[in-house]
């Protein structure tokens, strides 16, 4: 039990450890044999080597200063952070300005598109006709054509019957 | 003399800082020099670490947040760039820095800057005999008569271990003395 082991002041209710006052007589009794023989360790230091040291360490920190100088780095982490986040917007800002089309041409459409479109749409015979304003349906484009008479004769043969023949011979 | 709380504001600030460090090495440059010695023994090469430790403390003294004493803050690096250049030499010259710090003593009888009796030179043998933190500790309250207290803050350990490892310490030299 630790308590066995303390010797009890019973005046005061202080206690020590067990062989403590042996224990502390052997450590004055050697402190006081050793101080009593040495009381310095014998080094020495070169004369005025104390008044000098301070001249040459000055001149050393000095020099080191000038060696590296202070330098705040422009480019820390964060500001590093910052800049490539902002140029990543504009990166991103410029690809879909510069990849979306303002206008749409007629060859954007898709020819289903422009079927259904046609389907579902009713056409007058005006709305028709205002097409063939354009200068590649013109009349004068047929008369450039030249169609062998044989070529022609054919076709009728194959394609028309005598109700047909009847509207070709009226004047 | 200006005060240790003045003198860290004044070290702190790049105006005032080489004012300020000529003020802490007229304080401290002797104590730290003698520390020192007596880890690494030859003056030569206390100078050196001694000047590294201010060259240290100069560079550092923005990172000092004043938890402990200016003073003991000085000392860890003092102690820590002493044992570190042990070690160093020690690995330079393929040995054990127990060989060096024995090479040390044996070389002290030649050394100019040894003016040390014959019992002095015991008590050199005798200290290096003992493990690192107890030559440490022993050298600390012996020739410096620095507090436990202040001992602690140095070295991170606790009081009561350092009382401890002195009186063992002092037990073992006067033991080596008594004996040779």
């Amino acid at each position: 039990m630790k308590d066995n082991k303390l010797h009890l002041n019973k005046s005061a209710g202080h206690q020590v450890p067990e062989g403590y006052f042996d224990k502390v007589e052997d450590a004055i009794w050697d402190q006081a044999n050793l101080s009593s023989k040495i009381t310095t360790p014998g080094f020495e230091v070169p004369s005025n080597y104390f008044e000098s040291f301070d001249a040459k360490i000055l001149r050393k920190v000095q020099t080191q200063e000038f060696a590296n100088p202070k330098i705040t780095p422009f480019w820390t982490r964060q500001t590093t952070f910052y800049a490539a986040g902002i140029a990543a917007t504009i990166i991103l800002l410029l690809g879909l300005f510069l990849n979306s089309k303002d206008s749409l041409d007629f060859n954007d459409l898709e020819t289903v598109s422009i079927e259904s479109y046609l389907s579902e749409e009713e056409f007058t015979d005006q709305d028709l006709a205002a097409l063939t304003t354009e200068d590649y349906l013109l009349f004068d484009g047929f008369n450039e054509t030249n169609i062998p008479d044989a070529t022609i004769e054919n076709y009728l043969i194959e394609h028309s019957s005598l109700d047909d023949l009847e509207y070709i011979s009226e004047p | 003399m200006i005060s240790e709380q003045d003198l860290i504001v004044q070290l702190k600030s790049e105006r005032t800082k080489e004012q300020a460090f000529k003020e802490l090495l007229s304080q401290y440059k002797e104590r730290l020099y003698w520390h020192i010695r007596k880890i690494v023994i030859s003056h030569d090469d206390a100078d050196d670490v001694l000047q590294n430790t201010f060259i240290k403390v100069y560079k550092n003294i923005h990172n000092f947040k004043g938890e402990s004493q200016l003073f003991s803050w000085m000392y860890r690096i003092a102690t820590n760039e002493s044992i570190t250049f042990l070690n160093r030499k020690a690995k330079f010259l393929k040995a054990s820095s127990e060989e060096i710090q024995q090479q040390a003593i044996n070389n002290l009888k030649a050394d100019v800057y040894f003016e040390g009796d014959e019992i002095q030179l015991k008590l050199q043998k005798a200290i290096a005999l003992l493990p690192q933190k107890q030559q440490l500790i022993f050298n600390m309250k012996y020739f410096d008569d620095i507090t436990y207290r202040e001992m602690a803050d140095i070295l991170e350990t606790s009081e009561g271990a350092l009382k401890a490892s002195y009186h063992i310490a002092v037990k073992k030299i006067e033991k080596y003395l008594s004996s040779n």
